[in-house]
């Protein structure tokens, strides 16, 4: 195993690789592309160790597609080849903003599927009517509070601070994202009076999935092609939405009816550099609740959450997953501490655990418990980032141990991140991840490098080794892709994966993209898997 | 220099898609005949042709004059099938405007198009365009059946000589007495003082995309020639344009590598 581990490293060190600022913001670019992220997260059952996004806010303060703009109109065309399904991606998205309206548009087909506007999202917003601030028409997103009740799914627990508490303030959104489950089609006007928010909506959206004996299921993968053939179901939800605040006070009401009527009530306490948030969610088959503390110094942040989900339904038993808004029938915490105790430094500590709220059988006698540090250093053209992470979960039964089953009971991972900006227009980025549980190894080594020859001309390479044995102990890493596209690999096996995507602006008000990645297998014979294409046109007014 | 690297650039993509696996698809473009049909049938931008504007109006925008075509097209000859059209641009209140009607069958089979395109200026560099579509499909002793279809598009001037148009053509769908296809189609085109080249790619359906290329040069001042290739239908293009103020007269030839090959004329008239 060494000997492999240090062919390993001997061969990545041929190739070169980075990370730069904008990236970083590419990363959190599309919010609603956080479901790659959450599916992640259950795969993992670990706090991912992505040091890239360290740097970034929290992905719950993802940005409207409005901040983005850097005019008035943008325009997306994207094409992509996926070898996993083997077929073509194609997407359109735009958005134009003018003094009496904001408008947003997607259309996308997946791969298989039938039609041009499978997916299709469309917005029209306006803020000149008399008495109402802001009417959106279209599709969607509200939200609000905690998260758990409005639009869940759409932030998640990092290793920041900020994380842990929520923007209270009711805001109904475009949405304009691929994603192709919880949003909303209908009306949404929003008031803003002394002291008072206000968000009414009413919505009624078909559905798109599958009968099955517990009832409708919808289809979550967003990949619906010829050969499958779904159900539809209208869903119909009203929701309206108050906020309430008077000097650092805030009390918010948040209900919706669907069936029946699902409710949030939420406070928040602001005063100096602390806050207290505190949220009940009677939903419908479940209740929530969260407090979350956090305060704010100088050198110094420090934030904790305490929750309790619990489901009226106690027959069967959730698995513990630890991912806060989606999570169920689970009792936790989280702790979460950020200090800078120099300017160069900056530390990072996250612990997080948590039992089942009920116990039905021996099963579900599990305590989970995770923790995170990371450092992260600056010089003035280089940065170092170091973070160890551990989960365990326990008590271990001595089947587990005879089986062997259980090899995931503990994982302990530590990854190691330098980049270097090594000239003007050369930066640099090594990333190397290590994951361990009982005899079980896994390594993965990725290199990364931006090259921008000319200022309107800009060349990313990446090139990654990896050994991951078994799937528990799969480690993930960053790829530079297409503007407003996630990028996550997920290694598996033994392997090599290089991707490369070129990045031009040859006309003012236009960005060319290309992009390339390719995935190589060593396991008993070398194979190459076919390379994934994308190309995108940007035009941005 | 830049403007050959980015010319080598997107010769690259294309070479690289055109080597894909790919599969035969259906010849939706037959009623769609014109000029284009000379250099790969690349509709969605370029020259604004009265064909391309049918396609993608958002083109009118750049269109110098008003005029009207018609056009007769033997597709897969010895199949006994007859294409025509006639379409004309015109300009309302100063806004541009395309109709056309279009025709395909026998004696069995007939399909009619009525199409009403107009063009709306965003931008100095931008125009979208909208289209409405009246199809009708009738099949003798069966009752005939209507459809009437939206087709949104976009053209932007990348810069002088490059121009970039896209077209989601049939994607709302009013009337579904019968679905059509909808057809995604996207483009960019180099224009130089005597050539043309165009890229395409088009997606039909579900089925895989096409790219298809596009060149024609103006070897005298009455005379253009132009050829095309499709990558995954295998057909290839050609035919010759004669321009004689205030007429152009036109034929093309499509070869397909396993169906009959395919004769087109055409007459357009400036006005």
């Amino acid at each position: 195993m060494i000997t492999r581990l240090n062919l390993l490293f001997c061969l990545c060190t041929l190739l070169s690789a980075q990370q730069d600022q904008e990236s970083v913001v590419e990363e959190l670019g599309e919010p609603d592309e956080l479901r790659y992220e959450t599916e992640l997260i259950n795969q993992l059952h670990q706090i991912p160790t992505d040091l890239d996004i360290a740097y970034a806010d929290s992905l719950s303060g993802a940005q409207s597609p409005w901040q983005f703009s850097l005019g008035k109109a943008v325009l997306r065309q994207r094409i992509q080849y996926s070898p996993s399904l083997q077929g073509w991606r194609m997407m359109n998205k735009g958005w134009v903003k003018s003094d009496f309206l904001d408008v947003t548009f997607v259309l996308e087909q997946d791969p298989g599927e039938k039609r041009s506007n499978d997916h299709a999202a469309f917005s029209v917003a306006t803020d000149r009517l008399q008495g109402i601030d802001q009417v959106l028409l279209g599709n969607f997103v509200v939200r609000a509070g905690s998260g758990m009740l409005f639009s869940p799914g759409y932030s998640r627990l990092s290793i920041l601070p900020g994380s842990l508490t929520t923007r209270l303030r009711p805001r109904a959104t475009a949405h304009y994202s691929t994603r192709e489950n919880g949003y909303l089609q209908g009306i949404a006007a929003s008031w803003q009076r002394d002291g008072m928010d206000i968000v009414a909506y009413g919505s009624g959206r078909q559905l798109l999935g599958r009968w099955r004996e517990s009832g409708f299921a919808e289809d979550l993968t967003g990949i619906h092609p010829v050969s499958k053939s779904y159900a539809t179901k209208l869903h119909r939800e009203f929701g309206l939405l108050m906020l309430y605040y008077d000097q650092g006070t805030f009390y918010y009401v948040g209900s919706k009816i669907t069936k029946g009527m699902e409710m949030e009530l939420g406070y928040q306490w602001e005063h100096d550099n602390q806050k207290i948030q505190l949220f009940i969610v009677l939903g419908a088959g479940y209740k929530r609740l969260v407090a979350d503390w956090a305060v704010r110094m100088e050198l110094l942040r420090v934030s904790i959450q305490l929750r309790h989900y619990e489901e009226n339904d106690r027959g069967t038993s959730a698995p513990l997953r630890l991912i806060s808004q989606n999570g169920s029938g689970e009792t936790a915490y989280a702790l979460r501490i950020q200090t800078n105790p120099r300017k160069f430094l900056r530390l990072h500590f996250s612990l997080d655990g948590g039992l089942p709220s009920y116990i039905n059988s021996l099963v579900d006698l599990q305590h989970i418990q995770q923790f995170s540090l990371m450092a992260i250093l600056k010089a003035r053209e280089r940065k170092l980032q170091v973070q160890l992470s551990s989960k365990k979960r326990y008590p271990m039964y001595p089947d587990d141990l005879w089986s062997g089953s259980r090899i995931d009971w503990k994982v302990n991972k530590l990854s190691l991140s330098y980049s270097h900006q090594l000239h003007q227009s050369l930066r640099y980025r090594a990333n190397i991840k290590v994951a361990q549980s009982g005899h079980q190894r896994s390594a993965l080594l990725q290199q990364r490098l931006q090259w921008s020859p000319v200022r309107s001309y800009r060349i990313n390479l990446g090139y990654s080794r990896y050994l991951v044995p078994d799937s528990r102990l799969n480690l993930t890493t960053y790829e530079t892709g297409l503007i407003e596209s996630y990028s996550f690999f997920s290694a598996y096996g033994d392997g090599q994966r290089w991707y490369l995507l070129v990045r031009c602006e040859p006309f003012r008000s236009s960005i060319i993209e290309f992009r390339v990645a390719q995935t190589q297998k060593f396991q008993e014979t070398f194979t190459s898997i076919p390379p994934a294409f994308g190309f995108q046109l940007s035009i941005v007014l | 220099m830049l403007k050959l690297i980015h010319a080598l650039f997107l010769c690259m993509l294309f070479v690289k898609f055109s080597i894909l696996p790919v599969s035969l698809k259906a010849g939706y473009e037959l009623m769609e005949a014109g000029w284009p049909s000379a250099s790969g049938n690349v509709t969605v931008v370029g020259a604004p042709s009265l064909t391309r504007v049918m396609i993608n109006p958002a083109l009118l925008s750049v269109a110098d004059n008003t005029g009207i075509q018609f056009n007769y097209f033997i597709p897969y000859q010895s199949l006994n099938i007859h294409a025509g059209s006639l379409r004309s641009t015109m300009q309302v209140k100063n806004i541009p405007l395309a109709a056309s009607l279009n025709f395909l069958g026998d004696e069995f089979y007939q399909e009619l198009q009525l199409t009403l395109g107009m063009a709306l200026e965003l931008e100095e560099k931008l125009s979208a365009g909208i289209s409405f579509n009246y199809l009708q499909l009738g099949v003798k002793t069966l009752t005939t059946r209507r459809t009437i279809s939206l087709s949104p598009s976009i053209m932007y001037r990348v810069s002088d000589d490059i121009t970039f148009g896209s077209t989601m053509f049939h994607l709302i769908q009013v009337k579904k007495a019968f679905r059509v296809a909808q057809r995604f189609q996207t483009g960019l085109s180099y224009t130089t003082a005597k050539t043309e080249l165009i890229l395409g790619l088009e997606k039909e359906e579900a089925l895989p995309p096409e790219f298809c290329f596009g060149l024609s040069l103006d070897l005298y001042p009455h005379l253009q020639v132009a050829g095309g290739f499709r990558d995954k239908s295998q057909k290839l293009s050609m035919g010759w344009k004669f321009s004689r103020e205030p007429f152009d007269i036109y034929y093309f030839y499509v070869h397909h590598p396993i169906l009959p090959a395919s004769h087109g004329l055409g007459l357009e008239i400036a006005l």
